[in-house]
């Protein structure tokens, strides 16, 4: 049993410890934007944040994240610098296919984190490691400058642009009664198997503070515990 | 005003049906049954109404469009929506969007497939989807008039809403909507003129970019059905191979691994995920047999391409004498130049869900050729193709791989087989080693000019396999009918293969030279076919990809050897092309061509391809080692009348990375019928840090749209190439050229 934060609330997982971070993401946890793009740290589109260091969850074995903190794109929430870099993005139409552009913000947030007015070499050095196929490079290069000067002036921000169409139902996924049926669950518990046993989410409007570490919650399952008593 | 006459194809009868819901029917000759969006009518609960195969409005007043292109970053999940907008008085943003199933009524106009590709999106839904919105709000203006006992001619549609001048009245267009569905549907609508457009020309969203900033976006890897197991399949690493045998042993000790079993394409590793899967894969020990495999490698094939290259070919183009023109010649020059095969590289890997059951087969997938899928799944299921649904994702890139339905086969194989849904991903090495790759092309260039320096003649001989020819066999079996057994299918499609082959010139690989622009009074160009055993298939720009670089690298020899300025030079060419010739001026003033700054050295190309017309100029440096800097693209398009100008940029800018990628670094070499590369380390891509500055000037037209998908990849390597000589004396004729220049 691996436990560790992810998106601000506590997982236990039982998985291979050579598992690979990426996959327990997308797999074992069903959250998705995290992409897989090269299976070798070669390309960028799982980039999360370790203890808010960018890494290539790819390639990043479960073992190693144990009571560390894991955030993905979908637990950026409305912190300032994903927030300006979303802003600049939709500013300058940044996403084309849009699959590597996770990572790319993910990297990006890392960098104005730790450099909130990055030179042009400040942004080589930390996006070189994402590609994008599309060649969005010279849009992502303006965009992380825009968003350098929004967090310093949050609010030009305000303004907003929320300009997206609903593509709430743009692929069918509900699948005709007859395919629900004959789809069995998938085995949980395989002979031997040392997969597949996941425990239930935490809702994130729940107060994280007001738990004893380690307390079984009515559901069975493990109520989040603050970052410092995890190891 | 322009006024059309609509196509009846296009409209749908409506109808009354029980239960008081609609029932709309296509007039494209389809069954209603195979009509998917018309489905929700069925149902009396839901008093929606379809105004046409595209739009869909609820009493709720929301906007349903159905988008019949895949959206692989090209923009067509802002574009069409745009187009039907602007008709149809709304804010693109009001739209809900969703992925249109396959129907008849989809197809693509240029090529008679439902399908995304070739730079058509816009081009083929230009009028179309216009009119679409035209009409519709034509019944909604016509519904409202009914209900409110006006006159048509003093309500007015706009923001959504249809309003009533005299009383001020207005109500949303969700009113009208099954009143709407019950009118006639007009024979004649009107379009709106270029002078009252509110959208086009000026929309400058995105209308993609919020999903795809949270990561919200749904691309086919992110499916999830209820109950799915995950394949990795193992494919044979020689082209044409098959399994002889497998030993399994090792995998199905791995915990999660559920089951192992050949399908056509290799063995599969069925697993409770991605990763079990991965490492079954890995485990699996599996014995070739390679007695028809692909045998050749890269020196062969260029040797052979060479030898073939000697003797002439089947003529694409010819006018004039080209042995006499040479010669009348002063001066004759010839030059060979030589492009590898190249990976999509898509950074979505290859991946598809399947779920076969009784009620037919569900497929979700990021394609580009949904109208390939039913066939496909017929032939493998014997599942009727009107039970076949297939659910188009976003894709992770395209570029022409995913026009072909490989990956989509494997899942529906799995599935039918084990009657459990089934996602395939591939890895990053399957998708580089088994892709349909843009074809080799090896082309011998000869040319006349005479001593005042003007061509008198010019040959050009392209040796390179036949897009045509494989299209025939990897495609056929999912367009031959199903009533046509499989044997003499099989003989159907290898006869058209050979006769691809065999008699006629490749479009695919002669495009863009054998339509040539340059005013040169004996040409002839020729085709010879060649085919090393490679899989080969659409790349971003088709065979312009390789034409463009042997043409404006060979125009460029030819300016040289004439003591003319390659400027200059083109122009006096492009005399009576008037397109070619503004967009290559456009792009020289832009970029200050012959004024670089000291240490820079430039470099340009003009190509017309997909019905846009785009000039670059390439901005290079070349240190004291040797090493080459690509610093400044100056691009030019004219693509006729622009929809989304901020689009028609980012296309510009996306194809100028895409080619400069391939120019730089882009080579899959072949040992022995299999792919050397693997994965980025080796198949390397411009990154942030290498990547040019990049302008586009889009030139004001009024003509009818162009493609922009795919127009700025094909002028790319000839101009860095011509920048490279302008800076250090030395021509580059075979691609990739590398950063680091022979010394």
């Amino acid at each position: 049993m691996i436990n560790f934060l992810f998106n601000g609330e506590r997982r236990d997982i039982d998985v291979a410890p050579d598992m690979p971070l990426l996959w327990v993401i997308r797999d074992h946890l069903k959250i998705t934007g995290t992409k897989f793009g090269c299976g070798k740290g070669l390309c960028g589109a799982c980039t999360v944040h370790l203890d808010g260091t960018p890494v290539r969850s790819c390639v990043m074995p479960i073992a190693a994240v144990a009571g560390k903190s894991v955030t993905t794109i979908e637990g950026m929430g409305d912190s300032d610098a994903m927030t300006s870099l979303r802003h600049a993005w939709l500013e300058y139409s940044v996403p084309q296919c849009g699959y590597c552009q996770s990572g790319q913000l993910m990297a990006a947030a890392a960098l104005l984190a730790e450099k909130p007015s990055p030179s042009d070499g400040d942004i080589d050095t930390a996006m070189t490691g994402n590609l994008c196929r599309c060649g969005t490079y010279p849009r992502i290069r303006k965009a992380i400058h825009r968003a350098a000067q929004l967090l310093a002036a949050p609010g030009e921000r305000d303004a907003g642009n929320d300009t997206g169409a609903d593509f709430t139902n743009f692929v069918e996924v509900k699948v005709p009664d007859a395919v629900e049926q004959a789809a069995r669950p998938v085995p949980q518990s395989v002979p031997g198997s040392r997969s597949g046993q996941v425990s239930q989410a935490v809702p994130v409007s729940q107060p994280v503070r007001k738990s004893r570490p380690g307390q079984a919650s009515q559901s069975g399952t493990v109520q989040p515990v603050e970052r410092e008593s995890l190891s | 005003m322009n006024t059309l006459i609509t196509s009846r194809r296009n409209f749908l009868k409506t109808g009354a049906a029980a239960g008081g819901g609609l029932v709309l029917a296509a007039t494209t000759g389809c069954s209603a049954s195979r009509s998917q969006p018309y489905k929700t009518q069925q149902s009396p609960a839901d008093n929606s109404a379809q105004l046409n195969a595209w739009l869909h409005i609820t009493p709720a007043n929301e906007l349903v469009f159905y988008l019949d292109k895949s959206e692989m970053g090209q923009g067509v999940t802002t574009g069409l929506p745009v187009l039907i907008a602007e008709e149809l008085e709304i804010d693109p943003a009001q739209l809900q969007l969703r992925m249109a199933p396959v129907d008849d009524v989809y197809k693509n106009t240029i090529f008679n497939m439902q399908a995304t590709g070739g730079s058509t999106s816009l081009r083929a839904g230009w009028e179309l989807i216009r009119q679409m919105g035209a009409a519709a709000r034509e019944l909604l203006l016509a519904a409202a008039a009914f209900e409110w006992q006006v006159d048509v001619t003093e309500l007015r549609a706009g923001d959504g809403l249809i309003h009533h001048r005299a009383s001020g009245r207005s109500a949303p267009y969700g009113d009208f909507a099954a009143v709407a569905a019950g009118l006639p549907v007009p024979e004649v609508v009107t379009l709106k003129d270029k002078r009252d457009f509110k959208l086009i020309g000026k929309y400058d969203r995105r209308l993609d970019a919020d999903v795809k900033v949270t990561g919200a976006a749904q691309f086919g890897i992110d499916t999830e059905v209820a109950g799915a197991l995950v394949a990795c399949v193992v494919r044979c690493p020689r082209f044409g191979g098959r399994v002889e045998s497998y030993d399994a042993g090792k995998t199905r000790a791995l915990p999660g691994v559920l089951h192992v079993l050949e399908i056509d394409s290799g063995v599969a590793v069925v697993a409770d995920g991605y990763w079990p899967a991965r490492q079954g894969a890995e485990q699996l020990a599996v014995r070739w047999n390679f007695d028809d495999a692909a045998s050749m490698s890269s020196a062969e094939i260029s040797a052979e391409a060479k030898r073939l290259g000697r003797r002439s070919g089947k003529t694409a183009r010819e006018e004039g004498d080209v042995e006499r023109g040479l010669e009348a010649a002063a001066t004759r020059l010839s030059a060979e130049y030589e492009l590898p095969y190249l990976a999509h590289a898509t950074m979505e890997p290859m991946n598809c869900t399947a779920s076969v059951t009784e009620a037919g087969c569900d497929v979700w997938a990021p394609t580009q050729a949904q109208g390939l899928i039913p066939g496909a799944v017929a032939g493998i299921t014997g599942i009727p193709r009107d039970q076949v649904r297939v659910h188009t994702t976003f894709l992770g890139g395209g570029f022409g791989r995913r026009a072909a339905i490989d990956f989509v086969v494997e899942a529906v194989e799995l599935s039918d087989h084990l009657r459990r849904p089934v996602k395939v991903v591939w890895s990053r090495e399957d998708d580089m080693q088994h892709d349909f790759y843009r074809p080799m092309a090896y082309h011998r260039l000869e040319a006349g000019l005479s001593a005042a320096g003007k061509p008198t003649a010019w040959r050009q001989r392209i040796v390179s396999p036949s897009l045509e020819g494989e299209a025939a066999e990897e495609l056929g079996p999912a367009l031959v009918p199903s009533w046509i057994p499989g044997g003499l299918r099989d003989a159907v499609l290898g006869g058209a293969r050979y006769l691809m082959e065999s008699l006629m010139v490749s479009e695919g690989a002669v495009e863009g030279a054998s339509d040539m622009a340059y005013a040169i009074d004996n040409l002839a160009i020729e085709y010879r076919h060649f085919n090393p055993g490679i899989p080969i298939g659409y790349w971003r720009s088709v065979g312009h990809s390789h034409t463009a670089f042997a043409v404006e690298s060979f125009v460029d020899e030819l300016a040289q050897a004439a003591r003319v300025d390659p400027l200059s030079y083109r122009r006096t060419l492009l005399a009576a092309a008037p397109r070619h010739r503004q967009v290559l001026e456009l792009a020289a003033q832009k970029a200050g061509w012959g004024r670089a700054a000291k240490g820079r050295h430039q470099g340009l190309a003009v190509h017309y391809s997909f019905g846009s017309y785009v000039a670059q100029v390439v901005e290079v440096s070349v240190t004291g080692d040797a090493e080459l800097r690509v610093h400044r693209v100056v691009c030019a398009v004219d693509c006729g009348l622009v929809v989304n100008p901020d689009i028609v940029k980012a296309q510009m800018e996306s194809g100028i990375v895409f080619g400069l990628t391939a120019a730089l670094y882009g080579a899959i070499d072949i040992d022995q019928g299999a792919v050397k590369q693997g994965n980025f380390h080796d198949y390397e891509m411009v990154r942030i840090n290498d990547c040019p500055e990049i302008e586009v000037h889009i030139v004001d037209s009024d003509a009818a749209p162009g493609g922009v998908g795919e127009p700025s990849t094909p002028p790319l390597a000839p101009a860095l190439a011509n920048a490279v000589y302008a800076a250090t004396g030395q021509r580059l004729r075979k691609l990739p050229i590398g950063t680091r220049l022979r010394v």
